[in-house]
């Protein structure tokens, strides 16, 4: 094989993984020539202008019925700034004058105004470069009118392609033919971006914000997008290939066998039941999870309703979101865990909000309580869409006693002023925290008189308790979740809560990973929560063991003195009791 | 100039969908700049910063009653101070 192979990262923005052909996409790159046309062709260049604009306007409406269908209606704001921006007066007096005075082409036209716009907005330096995006597509999507569509054949793919982009729009990824498109992988973009909601809602696997995907690669590169690890590999190796190949085959025989197992419970050879919850962002969410056999919603993410957006969420936007949850989930349980952000990533935020130490600084909890206007508002419409089903409440990064009782007072406040107000709310609301801060562990006897339930965050847990930033690659080989000193801080915490009675989940990322669940199951662990494409495994590693088992293997865990050993043995316990998993 | 947020799409139409409804000439000046009114993608890019103060120039038949609604929209809209007009738009 003479091509090099190449792995690319990027975020996971929608799961699953597919191998295929390249097809690369570039109308971003393209390059409009200046030319003119003759005077007697000005008025044609013109009517070609307008049509494109009512052809667009046409487009984006019928883009905005298809996602309005697939995903609700408040999905379908997006396309509502785009029919502003097409039928603006401003937009089409500047391309009319381009084309009748300087006699250019439309398309130039076209595309020259677009650019000046774009460079105006980007030397403001107010936060409107999110527009920026908007205009490009609607520069596109007129281009591709103009020009004869671009991407026109992406309507007549002879064979299944992998879609490599600088960039998709949401209208675009919303249009693309899944019987055909096997999966994509775009350089721009972010986990909360527009594009990735859609590709979620597609059900294809997708990465965004892959740097220098277009690079290295060429129409026909042979290329695997992994959808669930955020990686995309450009002309794979043989063993590469191999590996992915049996990812292949695993993923399509669960996918295949979901059906039944989703009838199944989750429960070992022993008759112990395991609570399989989903952790979910995006309300869109909440469907693949339950299809993917999840009981509930074990962490629902608020994050995103803060991120890409110029001004703080208001209580309607969190409520509709909420709302849209609950309704999705039908009487299920779901916890919502308020705000977790840092200080930096709020709407509205400068440079200097930026900490040496962000992770040790001003976020999540410690946040809402200085920025109580934004709290408040979160909390307002969590306790409203109560009325709606079994919504549970959960305060993250919680590190002090007397934080968690002002964030109890706030909830006592806001409650107080709903029910002067007379709006309905459900008291008895339950009210719970995140176990991730070392010092919430060691102190959760004393949490627990206080608190409802317990979900222990794994990520977090073990990043403060060793110390290691995994995001940084020069220590991240020193963080493991099973590493001794965070497993004996889990088994605490779990001793305390079965002591004190109240209910622990686990949902950090380990909680996903087949190679953990025996361990975890042996630690006490009879709740879990986890992306939903990872249910299915988890549902048959816990179907295939027992408790005991389970336990005879923690025990042995809980002897060893590092992070390696433990790894090692689960592999090798885990090949022999679930080869189908891991061999 | 009022809102933190400074002048976003949601306002900026607000604000160029009433200058169209006159025949008026409508200008927006701010920082040695000066934007069509009735577009919103100009106004977008007159980048007038919280807490400054923009200037409306209309020119036309209708341009005291089109400058008195768009100042009271542009209030509206971009939260001006407390205690102003709150009528519909």
């Amino acid at each position: 094989m003479n091509k090099q192979m190449r792995v690319l990262r990027g975020i996971p923005v929608s799961p699953g993984v597919t191998i295929g052909p390249a097809m690369i996409l570039d109308v971003t790159g393209l390059r409009i020539p200046p030319r003119r046309v003759s005077e007697a062709e000005v008025d044609r260049e013109l009517e070609r202008f307008r049509q494109a604009v009512e052809a667009a306007v046409h487009e984006v409406n019928r883009q905005k019925e298809l996602v309005t269908a697939k995903l609700g209606p408040e999905s379908a704001s997006i396309f509502a700034a785009h029919i502003v921006m097409l039928r603006d007066p401003g937009f089409s007096n500047r391309v009319e004058r381009l084309i009748r005075d300087e006699r250019y082409t439309a398309e130039y036209a076209v595309s020259h105004t677009i650019q000046r716009f774009i460079e105006v907005l980007q030397q403001l330096k107010t936060p409107l470069t999110s527009r920026v995006g908007d205009l490009r597509d609607i520069g596109n999507e007129l281009l591709r009118h103009l020009i004869g569509s671009q991407r026109q054949e992406l309507k007549h793919l002879e064979q299944p392609v992998v879609i490599l982009a600088a960039d998709l729009s949401p209208a675009e990824t919303a249009r693309l033919d899944t019987s055909r498109v096997l999966g994509f992988a775009t350089e721009l973009g972010g986990r909360t971006s527009h594009t990735a909601i859609v590709a979620g809602s597609l059900e294809i696997p997708a990465v965004v914000g892959v740097e220098g995907l277009l690079a290295h690669v060429l129409p026909g590169d042979q290329v695997i997008i992994d959808g669930n690890q955020g990686v995309v590999v450009i002309n794979p190796d043989q063993p590469t290939l191999e590996r992915y190949e049996r990812a292949l085959r695993r993923f399509k025989l669960f996918t295949e066998s979901l059906a039944t197992l989703r009838s199944l419970p989750a429960e070992t050879k022993d008759g112990t039941r395991i609570a399989l919850l989903g952790n979910i962002e995006f309300p869109r969410e909440v469907h693949y999870s339950l299809r993917q056999g999840a009981e509930g919603i074990g962490l629902y993410r608020t994050e995103f309703l803060f991120l890409e957006r110029d001004t703080p969420p208001t209580e309607e936007d969190h409520y509709e979101a909420y709302c849209e949850v609950i309704r999705a989930v039908g009487g299920r349980p779901v916890v919502i865990r308020t705000l977790d952000l840092g200080a930096d990533k709020l709407p509205g935020s400068t440079d200097e909000q930026r900490e040496r130490n962000p992770f040790l600084g001003l976020r999540s909890i410690r946040l809402c309580l200085r920025r109580l206007e934004l709290f408040k508002t979160q909390l307002r419409a969590i306790l409203r869409a109560s009325m709606e089903g079994p919504v549970s409440l959960m305060f993250p990064m919680v590190s002090t006693l007397l934080e968690l009782r002002q964030a109890k007072l706030v909830l006592a406040e806001v409650m107080e002023d709903l029910a002067e107000q007379g709006v309905p709310y459900r008291r008895d609301i339950k009210v719970g925290i995140m176990v991730e801060v070392p010092s919430t562990a060691i102190m959760a006897d004393y949490y627990a008189r206080e608190v409802d339930f317990f979900s222990l965050g794994t990520n977090d847990l073990t990043q403060y308790v060793l110390a290691v930033d995994r995001g940084n690659e020069k220590v991240a080989n020193l963080y493991s979740p099973v590493d001794p000193a965070v497993l004996r801080l889990i088994r605490r915490t779990i001793i305390v809560s079965r002591r004190r009675g109240i209910p622990i989940n686990i949902c950090g990322e380990m909680c996903g990973d087949p190679l953990y669940t025996m361990l975890l199951i042996g630690l006490g662990v009879r709740s879990m929560s986890a992306a939903p494409h990872s249910l299915p495994e988890l549902k048959q590693t816990i179907r295939s063991v027992s408790v005991e088992e389970c336990e005879k293997i923690t025990r042995r865990v809980m002897l060893m003195e590092n992070a390696r050993d433990v790894e090692a043995y689960l592999r090798g316990i885990a090949r022999e009791k679930l080869p189908e998993l891991f061999e | 100039m009022h809102d933190p947020a400074g002048l976003h799409i949601r306002p900026a139409a607000a604000v160029a969908q009433a200058a169209a409804a006159y025949a008026s000439d409508v200008r927006f000046c701010y920082g040695g700049r000066e934007v069509d009114g009735k577009s919103v993608l100009d106004l977008l890019t007159l980048g007038a910063a919280p807490g400054t103060t923009v200037e409306l120039v209309v020119i036309g038949a209708d341009a005291e009653e089109a400058a008195d609604h768009i100042a009271r929209v542009w209030h509206e809209v971009l939260g001006a101070s407390p205690g102003s007009a709150n009528d519909e738009l």
